[in-house]
């Protein structure tokens, strides 16, 4: 099934889109999702273990099963900064 | 209480009334301000994106713990987005409560949490560039 995913700041710019379309199984996960991005975006595999993914608003790990209709999105490293 | 993520210059005034209340007895804030400078290099402005919805969901997840923390639920917030200055305010906080020990801490927490776990990115414009800062990977809660 095609899912729409959201693209914020590091991601946003690789992908030149808001919101992208990936291709995973139908009672696919997040490691799906994650493959599939991968394949379709290379340059995402040497920074895959930093960039979190959420499933309705909520991080997700990758065991997290990926339905249709969810609100999904990529999330880089936020910006923390020095305490 | 203001949760919130905003396109105009943070009020620090409404954020300090938001938590006002006849048996407050104290409120402290947290003013985060654009600098001129960050690893060594000068800085002319910054640009921050957010993903607002799930910002302002996990900014009041912040609240949610202060409040189980430090029993302090008058806390209010707000990030600002988009291009910003040097000087200008990014983000603010404002937490009160009855006695200053609980507001001080609720007020520390809060900073730190939303640095933690609300998914704004920054990005630096200096003598070399632009870059995005990436100084926070998020751990995702693995169910």
């Amino acid at each position: 099934m095609l899912v729409t995913v959201k693209c914020f700041a590091w991601a946003r710019e690789v992908t030149g889109e808001d919101d992208i379309e990936l291709d995973v199984p139908e009672i696919g996960t997040v490691k799906d999702l994650r493959a599939s991005l991968a394949q379709k975006y290379p340059a995402f595999s040497a920074k895959m273990e930093s960039i979190a993914v959420s499933v309705n608003q909520e991080f997700a790990g990758d065991s997290h099963v990926v339905s249709a209709g969810d609100e999904l999105a990529l999330i880089p490293p936020i910006s923390g900064g020095v305490a | 209480m203001i949760c919130r993520i905003v396109e105009r210059p943070v009020d620090m005034d409404v954020l300090i009334k938001d938590v006002s209340h006849d048996d407050i007895g104290g409120v402290c804030t947290f003013i985060g301000l654009v600098r001129n400078h960050s690893r060594g290099e000068q800085v002319t402005r910054l640009e921050y994106q957010a993903y607002p919805e799930m910002s302002e969901k996990k900014m009041r997840q912040v609240v949610a713990e202060i409040t189980e923390r430090y029993g302090v639920d008058r806390v209010a917030m707000e990030h600002r987005i988009g291009t910003l200055q040097i000087g200008e305010i990014a983000v603010g906080i404002a937490a009160a409560s009855a006695h200053r020990d609980a507001s001080f801490k609720a007020c520390r927490y809060a900073i730190d949490r939303i640095k933690q776990i609300v998914p704004i990115w920054k990005k630096e414009f200096g003598e070399s560039g632009a870059v995005w800062v990436e100084e926070c990977p998020v751990d995702a809660e693995t169910p």
